[in-house]
């Protein structure tokens, strides 16, 4: 990564110079910036905020919304939640799973498609919930699986969009 | 005193500017926004903007009837309220025509109306069965005012109870009337909150925190997210009343990432109210200084135990802690801090300013005060309501929830969280109150109620919650790590038929040992199979003895097969065709089934009636051993 591919960082990092009990906001907004918390963030992350540089990649590894690498073109986010769960999201999982080719977590080879599991938010009443690149689908049945995995491949082919 | 009537006159004022005219709100809360009340609320102002109808167009939060979503609450001039529900984009320019253009009040499309009279058939609240079991003291401005002005807050008796508390009240006195209340802890522990309070205003070392956990993570509750979504003033009103008793200049609410409503909603009230004096320095003209920090989470359900939180606050990893010492004594940044739920904050403002007998006169003798319960699983009405504690089971799946769909049977209530449990079906007439559940060795939780039927299977659900226990445990303590991980490999090993009858003695021994874990999280984990196997038994007994599922939920113990006679020709094309995973091909001329390949979606068996059946899968027994460690 060169020095340019940084500037964001600098200009993300300036109003929380300093300042404690930021760090998880600091991921967010690099995150949102660059679809990851790339690892040569750690070194100006933790100058800036005066914590040692495992501080930070220790912290950034705990929480799972985080990622340390870039997000498939295509990501596919899953709620298996317990009124997801009954209502069969562990089939539909298994159906978009081997219809897309992806292995049993993460994403393909060639990072064009992933699975991600998403915590429960609580929106039982469209259970199973399927989010494609963030954009929600409701009741996803084990029925409907199949023509959600032909839309996926669609989205895939065309480069995630 | 003055200076909160100046606040009010200055509200007044703008109010009278707008009134005369009709208001129509649209219900904008996150679970609404995936029903499309955002294209609902697009089109409503388009509609009013391009035909010069003389109404307002704002937003509310939500009101619980989760089912009914998108809402739009209309008001004509001088008239209540009406809801109408499932108003999708394409239906609301017609509906504003006919209600504020026309007068007709389309009442076959209305849920209700406020206030104790109903007109032109259309039902008030107040009647209808859902709303009669309810007591909202919580939930009383959740749907009806806009969550994104303080304005509406203020004229409906907002920041009233903190005001009562700046000008006639000693941190002392707000003790006394918490513990009058006897308002315990909402997010499952029932702790005395004014005893917690004192706690912090008696510690020594400056300066003090306040922190709100709002990290919900107990999968399907969401009963903090509609209060954050829908009324954040009153959690932002409480966390300040609870830091003047306490001595804390500062607070934080820690909301977790699944909520970016929540998030959004609770900054742009803070920024309000400290644009309004009721937050920063001299609040309200007094000499108490408050401020509040949004903290997002990240997908971590263990940081909603407290010591968790507190470290994730502070930048490091949110792993809990060995207590003591409590976070009354080191909390963030290693200082005083006091920790709790939404809902409890919540109620502060409303104590103070109604008086302990309106919280105390309803609950059971033990707990007092009312309750959110957010209900989901095999129920007609996915619902958040808010209840006495006390309230029957049976109320809520009944009255509120709907009931279960037709031909189905109630098995068992998930409760608490995934450190809960699940109780069985003829627990419906016990009284909601966490007395009740702890004296059976489970919890009541954070108030998130899952409704079981008899498609469900009770080994699989057990497996799923301890599941997401271990995958969630921080990890710092063996005890938990391996512990959950041990109760994670039996209880899959049950699902997939494979269990032996030593398995049952280890998990019941894991329980002791369990003990010793740090935190809550590993002392908990393994309540779900305690609880389910104390009312479950002969279920898991049919796992571990029979190697069968009895509901037919566990998939690996079920097999499909073809009847070769039937699935021919057509039929075995339209079975081939009906399989998303490919795995039936036609083999000497009849449909045949690739195990490995099958994923018992159950597509199949309604394709070519007869054609496919499901039987238990003979599985390999395994030697009944002696005690082995696995």
């Amino acid at each position: 990564m060169t020095s340019d591919h940084l500037e964001p960082i600098e200009a993300i990092l300036r109003p929380y110079q300093g300042r404690k009990g930021v760090l998880l906001e600091v991921f967010h907004r690099v995150q949102e910036a660059y679809g990851y918390v790339p690892q040569a963030a750690m070194e100006p992350i933790a100058k800036l905020l005066n914590l040692h540089p495992s501080t930070v990649y220790g912290s950034l590894t705990f929480y799972t919304e985080f990622r340390t690498a870039p997000p498939p073109r295509v990501l596919v986010g899953m709620c298996l939640g317990p009124t997801c769960h009954i209502r069969g999201a562990e089939t539909v999982k298994d159906i978009l799973q081997r219809r897309l080719g992806l292995p049993a977590s993460g994403h393909n080879d060639d990072n064009s498609c992933g699975i991600h599991v998403i915590q429960c938010a609580g929106h039982c009443q469209y259970a199973p919930l399927v989010y494609v690149n963030g954009e929600a689908r409701r009741e996803v049945t084990v029925g409907g699986a199949a023509a959600l995995a032909d839309e996926v491949s669609a989205v895939v082919a065309r480069g995630g969009r | 005193m003055e200076s909160f009537l100046r606040l009010l006159e200055e509200v007044e004022g703008r109010r009278t500017a707008a009134a005369g005219r009709a208001l129509i709100q649209v219900g904008i809360g996150s679970c609404s926004m995936l029903a499309g009340a955002v294209q609902t609320l697009d089109a409503a102002r388009q509609v009013v903007a391009t035909e010069s109808i003389g109404a307002n167009v704002s937003i509310t939060g939500c009101n619980g009837m989760c089912w009914a979503e998108p809402l739009v609450v209309i008001t004509r001039p001088g008239e209540a309220p009406v809801t109408y529900g499932q108003v999708d984009a394409s239906q609301v320019a017609q509906l504003i025509r006919d209600v504020v253009v026309r007068g007709d009040r389309r009442a076959g499309q209305a849920l209700g109306v406020e206030g104790a009279a109903g007109f032109d058939g259309i039902v008030p609240f107040s009647q209808q069965p859902f709303f009669q079991v309810q007591r909202r003291n919580l939930l009383a401005r959740c749907g009806v005012i806009d969550p994104e002005s303080v304005d509406e807050y203020l004229l409906k008796d907002g920041y009233a109870g903190l005001d009562r508390a700046l000008t006639s009240m000693t941190p002392e006195d707000i003790v006394k009337e918490l513990m009058d209340a006897n308002l315990t802890g909402r997010g499952g522990a029932n702790f005395p909150a004014g005893r917690k309070w004192d706690f912090l205003r008696t510690a020594r070392a400056t300066p003090k925190y306040m922190v709100c956990n709002a990290d919900e993570g107990d999968p399907g509750a969401f009963v903090n997210r509609i209060l954050l979504e829908s009324d954040p003033h009153q959690v932002i009103e409480g966390m300040a009343i609870g830091g003047y008793t306490a001595g804390a200049e500062m607070g934080f609410i820690y909301i977790r990432d699944e909520y970016p409503l929540a998030v959004e909603r609770a900054r742009k009230a803070i920024d309000q109210a400290r644009q309004a004096g009721l937050l920063g320095q001299h609040v309200l003209g007094s000499d108490f200084n408050f401020d509040i920090q949004v903290v997002r989470g990240a997908g971590a359900y263990v940081c909603g135990e407290e010591t968790g939180l507190i470290a994730s606050i502070q930048d490091y990893r949110g792993m809990p802690r060995i207590k003591p010492p409590f976070p009354a004594q080191s909390g963030v940044f290693f200082k005083p801090t006091n920790v709790n739920n939404v809902e409890t904050y919540a109620y502060a403002p409303g104590i103070l300013r109604n008086g302990v007998e309106w919280f105390s006169s309803v609950g059971t003798e033990r707990n007092k005060g009312t309750k959110l319960f957010s209900l989901s699983g095999r129920i007609n009405r996915v619902c958040i309501v808010e209840v006495d504690i006390g309230t029957p089971m049976r109320t809520l799946l009944e009255v509120c929830a709907g009931g279960i769909p037709e031909g189905h049977t109630l098995k068992g209530v998930q409760q608490g969280g995934p450190l809960g449990g699940v109780v069985p079906a003829d627990w419906l007439d016990t009284a909601m109150d966490p007395a009740n559940f702890n004296a059976e060795g489970t919890i009541m939780g954070s108030g998130g109620l899952i409704f079981l039927d008899e498609r469900d299977c009770i080994v699989d659900i057990c497996h799923w919650l301890t599941t997401f226990d271990q995958d969630e445990s921080c990890g710092r303590c063996t005890t938990c790590r391996i512990g959950s991980m041990r109760m994670v490999d039996i209880l899959g090993r049950m699902t997939r038929g494979t269990a032996a009858a030593v398995d049952l003695q280890i998990l019941q021994h894991l329980e002791g040992v369990m003990q010793n874990a740090n935190c809550v999280h590993g002392q908990f984990t393994p309540k779900p199979f305690n609880a389910a196997y104390k009312w479950f038994k002969t279920e898991f007994d049919a796992h571990v003895f029979e190697h069968r599922c009895p509901s037919g939920a566990c998939r690996a113990m079920t097999e499909y097969v073809v009847d070769p006679a039937v699935a021919t020709g057509a039929a075995a094309e339209a079975l081939v065709a009906a399989c998303p995973v490919r795995a039936i091909e036609v083999r000497s001329e009849a449909a045949y089934i690739l195990d490995e390949k099958c994923v018992r979606c159950g597509l199949c068996l309604v394709v070519v009636p007869g054609a496919v059946s499901v039987r238990s899968k003979a599985v390999f027994a395994p030697a009944q051993r002696e005690v082995r460690y696995s």
